[in-house]
C-alpha cells in the first residue's frame, strides 16, 4: 500500500526553487533513503514531507489523505534532526516524554513507554542526565527514542549519523535498521553516504539538483545504474564517450566495445552518443601471449602511470590509448610504473548509460 | 613573550586603577567628619550616611526611580522578547527598519532622544510626568532588551523549536516551554542591563521630570549644585554597595558568566 505520496511538488526558499515537479511514492513499512550530493534538495524534500516547508505547488498525501494543509504539530511524524536538537533544559526522561506529554498520555503509561524505548536504545541508565552530559552517540539515541516513543506514522531522519565517528556510525545504522524493522515504522532517511544508504534501505532515491535520478532497490541501482551520475555514486570510475553503432556495439574512436544487452540502460534509447562505464575492479589485465591470440574487441593497451596501495588492492592510473583509466588489481603482484599493460573490458561488466 | 605580557599586566593594572581610584576616593571621603568633601578626610564619622535619610527628596526620588526602573523594564521585556523573537525568526517587509530602530540608541545622542521624547510625550500628548517618565524610559531601554535577547536567540538552535513542534507542541507552547527556558539567562541579563540603564539615566529623565516627580540621579545633581557636603559621597557608596549586593545575588544564583557570555543559552 502506498503510504506517502508526493505529487508534482514545487518547493523552495523565496525565489530559489529547489524542487520542481517532484513525485515520489513510499510503501507502508519501507525504509526509503535519499542519497545525493550536498545542496541537491534532500533536506528540503524531508521538510516538505514533515510540513516545515509548505510547497508552492503540488500535494503531499498520507494514507490517501491530503496532508498538505495540515500544520506540523497535528501530524504524527517523528523527526530526527542532524543536530539532534534535544531540549537542553530537560533531562533524558523529559526529552523522551515530551511528545507523550503533548498527547496527554497518563503518568503510568508515559513512564512505561519512556522506559521501554530507552531500554531499546540502551540508555535506561542515563535517564536523569541532561543532553549536555551525553556523548554524541548517546544524544543521537535520545533523539531517536524521542521520535519513536510517540509511535509515529512516519519516521523522518536527516543525516542522523553524520556527526558520529566511523565505528559508531556502523553500529548505529544497524541499530536504526533493526529498530525500524522491529517497530515496522515507515521511514524516510537522508544521507550522503552511499554505503550507509545501501546497507539499510529497502529502496533508494538518488537525487540530483532537486530531481530524482533513479528510484530503485539498492541491488538494482548497484547492478544497473540508470545514468552516469548514478553510476558514479556506486563505484564506477571510468567513463568513455562512445558512438552507438549497432544494438550492443559501441565505438570509442576506433576501439570497439561490446556491451551485454541487458547492461544498456533504457536512458540510452534513441541516443547516438552514449557513455560507457566500468568499475576499476572489473577491468582485467591480460598477458602479452593471450593478447596476441584473442580478438581486439573490448580491449585497450596502456602504460602504468601511478600506483596507490589500498590495502587488499592496488589502484593504478593507466594512460590508455584515448584517456586515463583507473584499474584495481589484487595486491599479490605489483606492476611497476611505466610498464605496458593490456586491458580487457568484459561485456557483462560494462554499462551503457546516457 | 614574558616581557610583553608583563607590560600588558602593568597596563591592565593602570586601567583598573584609573577606574577604581575615584571610587575609592569617594568612598573614603564619605566617612569624612567635616562639612565639605576633602581628601584625605579630616576625622571619621557616619553622620553623612545618616544625613541621606534626613533629606526626604532622596527617599522620595529613590522610590520613584525604583518604580520607574521596575515598571519600564518589565514593560520593555513584555514588548521586547516577542519583538526579538519575531526579528530573529521571521522574514517580513520592514524588518530592516525595525532592526535599525533597535540600533538607534547607539547612534542617537541621549540628550536628543530625551528632547524629542519631551516634545512628544509632554508637549504633544500632555501626559502626566510619571507616565511620561515610565514610557520614555521604556522606549529608551527597549532596544537594549531586544539586542541582548536577539543574541541569545541567535545562539539557540532553531531546530530545537522544530523538534518540539514535530512532537506535537503548538507554536505558543514551544515559545513558552522550550524557547524561554533556554534564553532565561539572556532575559535576566537584559533585565539587569535595562534596569541599571533606567535607574542611572540622567539625559532623558532631565527632560521628563517635573514638579513633584523626579528621579534619584536628577535629585543628586541638583543637590550638588547647592551643597558640597559629603552626603552625595555617602549616597554614592550606598548605591555602589546595592549594586554589588545585586550582582552578588545574581552571581550566586546564576553565575556571573551569564553576563560575560551568553553562549550558555545555545544549542547543545
Ligand atoms: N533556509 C534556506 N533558505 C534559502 N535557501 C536554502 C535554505 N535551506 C536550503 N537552501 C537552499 O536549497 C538548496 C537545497 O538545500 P537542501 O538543504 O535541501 O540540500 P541537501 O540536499 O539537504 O544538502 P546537504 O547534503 O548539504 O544537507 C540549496 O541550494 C540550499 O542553498
Ligand atoms: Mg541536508
Amino acid at each position: 500500500m502506498v503510504l506517502l505520496k508526493l505529487e508534482n511538488i514545487q518547493a523552495g526558499y523565496d525565489d530559489n526553487i529547489v524542487l520542481d515537479n517532484f513525485n515520489l511514492e513510499v510503501q507502508e513499512g519501507e525504509l526509503v533513503s535519499f542519497l545525493g550530493p550536498s545542496g541537491c534538495g534532500k533536506t528540503t524534500t524531508l521538510r516538505v514531507i514533515a510540513g516545515f516547508v509548505t510547497p508552492d505547488k503540488g500535494k503531499v498525501y498520507f494514507s490517501g489523505q491530503d496532508y498538505t494543509p495540515l500544520s506540523v504539530h497535528k501530524k504524527n511524524f517523528g523527526f530526527v534532526f542532524q543536530s539532534y536538537a534535544l531540549f537542553p533544559h530537560l533531562s533524558v526522561y523529559d526529552n523522551v516524554a515530551f511528545g507523550l506529554k503533548m498527547r496527554n498520555v497518563n503518568r503510568p503509561e508515559k513512564d512505561k513507554r519512556v522506559k521501554d524505548i530507552l531500554e531499546m536504545v540502551g540508555l535506561e541508565r542515563l535517564i536523569d542526565r541532561y543532553p549536555g552530559e551525553l556523548s554524541g552517540g548517546q544524544q543521537q539515541r535520545v533523539a531517536l527514542a524521542r521520535a519513536l516513543v510517540i509511535k509515529p506514522d512516519l519516521l523522518l531522519l536527516d543525516e542522523p549519523l553524520s556527526n558520529l565517528d566511523a565505528k559508531l556510525r556502523l553500529q548505529m545504522r544497524r541499530e536504526i535498521k533493526s529498530l525500524q524493522s522491529k517497530l515496522g515504522v515507515t521511514t524516510v532517511y537522508v544521507t550522503h553516504d552511499q554505503e550507509e544508504c545501501f546497507s539499510i534501505s529497502d529502496r533508494v532515491v538518488i537525487m540530483r539538483d532537486g530531481k530524482i535520478e533513479q528510484y530503485d532497490s539498492p541491488e538494482k541501482i548497484y547492478d544497473n545504474p540508470g545514468t552516469s551520475f548514478v553510476a558514479e555514486f556506486v563505484g564506477f570510475k571510468n567513463f568513455f564517450d562512445c558512438t552507438f553503432n549497432q544494438d550492443n556495439l559501441v565505438d570509442l574512436g576506433g576501439v570497439k566495445f561490446e556491451i551485454a544487452t541487458e547492461r544498456i540502460m533504457p536512458s540510452t534509447r534513441g541516443e547516438k552518443e552514449i557513455t560507457c562505464g566500468i568499475r576499476p575492479g572489473d577491468i582485467e589485465l591480460i598477458s602479452k601471449k593471450e593478447a596476441d591470440k584473442t580478438s581486439k574487441m573490448n580491449r585497450m593497451s596502456g602504460e602504468i602511470m601511478l600506483s596507490t596501495y589500498l590495502g587488499d588492492e592496488y589502484e593504478y592510473v593507466v594512460a590508455g590509448e584515448k584517456q586515463e583509466i583507473i584499474i584495481n588489481c589484487p595486491s599479490d603482484t605489483k606492476i611497476k610504473q611505466g610498464e605496458k599493460v593490456e586491458l580487457y573490458f568484459p561485456p557483462d561488466k560494462l554499462i551503457g548509460v546516457k | 613573550m614574558q616581557k610583553s605580557s608583563k607590560a600588558l599586566t602593568a597596563f591592565a593594572l593602570l586601567v583598573y586603577l584609573f577606574i577604581l581610584v575615584p571610587m575609592l576616593i569617594i568612598t573614603i571621603s564619605a566617612f569624612n567628619a567635616e562639612t565639605y568633601i576633602t581628601f584625605p578626610p579630616i576625622g571619621l564619622s557616619l553622620r553623612w550616611f545618616a544625613n541621606i535619610f534626613s533629606v526626604t527628596m532622596f527617599i522620595r526620588t529613590f522610590k520613584i526611580s525604583m518604580q520607574i526602573a521596575v515598571l519600564s523594564t518589565t514593560l520593555a521585556l513584555v514588548v521586547g522578547i516577542p519583538a526579538a523573537y519575531v526579528l530573529s525568526r521571521y522574514r517580513f517587509k520592514g524588518r530592516s527598519i525595525l532592526e535599525s530602530y533597535f540600533l538607534s540608541p547607539v547612534l542617537i545622542p541621549q540628550i536628543v532622544f530625551g528632547f524629542s521624547l519631551f516634545n512628544f510625550l509632554i508637549i504633544a500628548l500632555d501626559l502626566p510626568v510619571f507616565i511620561s517618565l515610565f514610557l520614555g524610559h521604556t522606549v529608551f531601554i527597549l532596544p537594549y532588551i531586544v539586542r541582548v535577547i536577539s543574541s541569545s536567540l541567535a545562539n539557540f538552535n532553531y531546530e530545537i523549536e522544530e523538534a518540539a513542534i514535530s512532537l506535537g507542541a503548538s507554536r505558543a507552547y514551544t515559545f513558552f516551554r522550550v524557547v524561554l527556558p533556554n534564553i532565561s539567562s539572556g532575559v535576566i541579563a537584559a533585565f539587569v542591563l535595562a534596569f541599571i540603564n533606567s535607574f542611572n539615566n540622567v539625559p532623558i529623565s532631565v527632560f521628563l521630570t517635573g514638579p513633584g516627580v523626579s528621579t534619584l540621579p536628577i535629585q543628586m545633581m541638583s543637590y550638588v549644585e547647592y551643597f558640597f557636603d559629603p552626603t552625595i559621597a555617602a549616597l554614592s557608596v550606598v548605591l555602589m554597595v546595592l549594586t554589588v549586593i545585586i550582582m552578588f545575588v545574581i552571581e550566586r544564583t546564576l553565575g556571573i558568566a551569564y553576563f560575560t557570555r551568553n553562549a550558555k543559552s545555545g544549542g547543545q
